[in-house]
């Protein structure tokens, strides 16, 4: 299992201070939502999204995902493309009626040699509607992602969520950690870990606040001074990505 | 929902011994875990294993005084190799012995 640190936790942050923070808190990894400040997005030419692979890759973290908020984006050529420029599956969150949206991205994926993980809360009878869209797709072009909230009912039985999802789950968001862990006692992480670590659990899981309103909380514990990075630095020049709308 | 499932999930809330799939490598990061949870969850992890398996412990700092609980209440019967000693991250693996 590879820890986390998702954006979520930093949004302000650049790139490279987010790997920075990473580096700082011994995270394996990070975990970028598109709209953050480290610029990553599905507008991102696929050239910066591959020099972003590289700096994170020579800074010895993993990109663990890019998060998108839009569904019907998925279905934009341009962004399995992305995905595959930085080595990194796209994770969105099902909510409605998006099946079609689904089948007509994954051939997509496939194509581009990347994964589209459909992020749920856990419940089973959710993850058994989505194994079967993922079984259905061309092998590795969908999987899992779940995102946990401590003290939900799905994190009390970490293991029937695990087994429900047959190997699929490649990506775990924890709400919380990082300076909310003292506050989480009894919500059921201690579970999930074990479990997690029973079922020999692979892939990555990224912490993000619980609530916006630990976000300064965040800033402090990964490192924040006034600004990011040496604390010499404002927070004006944070965009490090270049924004560049590739023609499909 | 698969009753293998529930077995596990009692398992770990019960400290029932028991074994899970085999061949793969488990790791069990505590750094996430709220500090009075960390060795309550770590021993059930362990009394989760069969003789000859193992995991490995993450941790921000060197579990030292896991160590010395583990001499106290589980002599000869556990194994405790360390991977990686810091800075940032120090990783144990913790095996458990035959009976």
């Amino acid at each position: 299992m590879r820890l986390t640190l998702s954006s979520a936790a930093a949004p302000d942050a650049s790139f490279d201070d987010l790997l920075a923070a990473c580096t700082r808190r011994g995270f394996a990894a990070v975990e970028l939502e598109a709209g953050h400040a480290h610029g990553v997005s599905p507008s991102v030419g696929l050239e910066a999204a591959s020099a972003a692979a590289e700096r994170a890759a020579r800074a010895g973290i993993g990109i663990a995902a890019l998060r998108l908020d839009d569904v019907a984006s998925v279905t934009d050529p341009r962004t399995p493309r992305l995905a595959a420029a930085l080595g990194a599956p796209v994770v969105v969150r099902i909510d409605g009626d998006v099946a079609s949206t689904v089948r007509a991205a994954a051939p997509l994926f496939a194509e581009a040699g990347a994964t589209l993980l459909l992020a749920c809360s856990g419940d089973v009878d959710e993850i058994g509607r989505l194994r079967g869209w993922i079984e259905a797709a061309p092998t590795g072009a969908l999987g899992l992602a779940w995102d946990v909230t401590p003290g939900d009912s799905q994190i009390r039985v970490p293991a029937a969520v695990l087994e429900a999802a047959a190997g699929h789950i490649r990506h775990i968001r924890l709400h919380g950690g990082g300076p909310e862990t003292m506050g989480q006692e009894g919500l059921g992480v201690g579970r999930l870990m074990s479990a997690l670590a029973l079922s020999g659990y692979t892939g990555t899981l990224a912490l993000a606040p619980s609530d916006p309103r630990f976000r300064y909380a965040w800033g402090a514990w990964l490192g924040r001074r006034g600004g990011w990075g040496c604390g010499s630095k404002t927070g004006s020049d944070t965009v490090v990505i270049e924004s560049r709308v590739e023609e499909r | 929902m698969n009753p293998g499932a529930h077995a596990l999930d009692r398992q770990i809330n019960d400290n029932e011994e028991g074994s899970v799939s085999e061949n793969t490598t488990r790791e069990l990061d505590v750094r996430v875990i709220p500090p009075r949870e960390k060795h309550p969850t770590i021993f059930q992890t362990f009394l989760a294993l069969a003789p000859g398996e193992s995991f490995v412990l993450v941790n921000d700092h060197d579990p030292k005084p896991l160590r010395y609980q583990f001499e106290f209440q589980y002599p000869g019967q556990f194994g405790w190799e360390y991977l990686e000693q810091g800075p940032t991250v120090w990783r144990v693996r913790i095996s458990r012995q035959g009976a």
